[in-house]
């Protein structure tokens, strides 16, 4: 009996973890939309950084310092914007489709 | 001797916070009703009345807690930064709860009470992105802090839809900002675990204790006095703490759900001028995603599209979301992402 007890402890806690895993696959569309965001976080924000420092490096010899702040600016926007209507298309889409099933 | 163990300040101030919120909280669960101050639960079948303005305990709670730190004069700009935020956004939930706030005042107040921080300058006004790039843009920030207090704020004030949703999902942030910070801190090997567990102590336990309150069947809802001043409470310890992008992750639920509420409307709104609701609630409190796609796409109400019927299956659901989240800003910490 005393080797039985940590089984059925395992047991309830795998018992659980199914649960929540199963949870976890009905938020699917759900957690994709924060996995993107995550993504575009984690790894945009630094390839944002590499954009704009590169704007800089080649625009610096030739253009005057408030340009290429304009440039950078527009280019930083409409790459802000790019994500933010991505996300919402994403997010429109995935609930059309969940909403158009016949729960 | 005993007042300069930093670990029994620390049990002194959650203590004194607690016992401060839980005090406040027994009064407004007596007397609130009975005052008119109430507010309809009508995701339950039988549409009871329920104390609003609980977060008042909150704002009482951080207040109580943070006294040791002034009596005994340690981090008193860290400490004052989080009070004084928690208790300006307070104050204009209070103002919205007692005489409804307009839809563009409401944010605009809120980002004015993120003034105190700027004025008192706990932080060291370095934005520090994925990758270890570091920008120090001091008096940008000054433009940041108001901008971020009204979005971390009225996020979470759009995330109260549910029993217990917004207190817990703000609990479980709270949590991982802490476990964030000392992770970072000791690997930096400069840790000041006094100072974030001080902070952290005046935070947790008063959200704790409000959370026990307001979970399903809610006893008491926070209102927007609550969810304005945690979400102050929430942005200043991430300020002054420097972890504004694991806060940003965490908050993704809340974000996802407060962006697209707005754009559905295509407008800033009060939830009182909608006219037709996200969900509807039956008889028998099963609740069902509103198939109308004019109507606001909020996350409970993507949550019921899924699939879950029930408060507490909704509930559970915006929490794993939310756990979620918070794994992801972990992780991005423990590899070294960020």
């Amino acid at each position: 009996m005393r080797f039985l007890r940590p089984a059925s402890h395992l047991n309830s806690c795998s018992r659980v973890l199914v649960k929540a895993m199963g949870k976890l696959s009905s938020l699917k569309p759900l957690i994709l939309l924060i996995l993107f965001n995550y993504l575009v976080i984690v790894f945009g924000s630094q390839a944002f950084y590499i954009i704009q420092t590169s704007i800089e490096r080649v625009l610096r010899p030739f253009t005057p310092r408030l340009l290429i702040g304009l440039i950078q600016s527009a280019v930083g926007l409409s790459l802000i914007l790019l994500w933010i209507f991505v996300w919402l298309k994403l997010y429109k889409h995935l609930f059309t489709r969940e909403i158009s099933k016949n729960r | 001797m005993l007042l300069e163990n930093p670990m029994l300040i620390m049990i002194a101030s959650g203590s004194i916070g607690f016992a401060a919120s839980l005090l406040t909280l027994k009064y407004i669960l007596r007397s609130f009703v009975k005052l008119g101050i109430y507010g309809v639960d009508y995701h339950k079948p039988e549409k009871p009345r329920i104390p609003e303005m609980g977060g008042l305990a909150f704002i009482i709670g951080v207040l109580a807690a943070s006294l040791p730190a002034f009596l005994l004069n340690l981090y008193v700009s860290e400490t004052l930064g989080i009070l004084l935020t928690v208790l300006a956004t307070g104050l204009v939930g209070i103002i919205d709860d007692r005489r409804k706030l307009g839809a563009v005042e409401k944010p605009l107040l809120t980002a004015a009470a993120g003034l105190p921080l700027i004025l008192i300058h706990p932080y060291s006004g370095s934005l520090v992105l994925p990758f270890e790039t570091v920008f120090r843009i001091p008096l940008v920030y000054t433009v940041i802090i108001p901008g971020l207090l009204a979005v971390v704020s009225n996020s979470i004030n759009m995330f109260d839809t549910m029993n217990g949703t917004a207190t817990g999902s703000s609990l479980l942030v709270l949590i991982t900002l802490f476990t964030i910070t000392i992770i970072k801190n000791l690997v930096r090997g400069d840790a000041d675990v006094f100072s974030i567990g001080l902070m952290f102590s005046i935070v947790f336990l008063p959200l704790l204790i409000l959370f026990y309150y307001n979970k399903y069947p809610a006893r008491v809802f926070v209102g927007d006095t609550g969810t304005l001043s945690i979400g102050g409470a929430l942005l200043a310890f991430s300020i002054i703490q420097g972890c504004e992008i694991p806060l940003i992750i965490s908050l993704l639920p809340h974000l996802t759900n407060g962006f697209f509420n707005l754009s559905s409307v295509g407008r800033l709104f009060e939830r009182s001028e909608l006219s037709v609701r996200p969900i509807t609630v039956s008889e028998n409190g099963v609740i069902t995603a509103n198939r109308d796609l004019k109507t606001p796409i909020t996350l409970t109400r993507f949550v019921a599209a899924l699939g879950f019927r029930s408060e507490k299956e909704i509930f559970n659901a915006i929490m794993i979301l939310c756990v979620f989240s918070d794994l992801l800003a972990i992780l991005t910490v423990v590899l070294g992402f960020w």
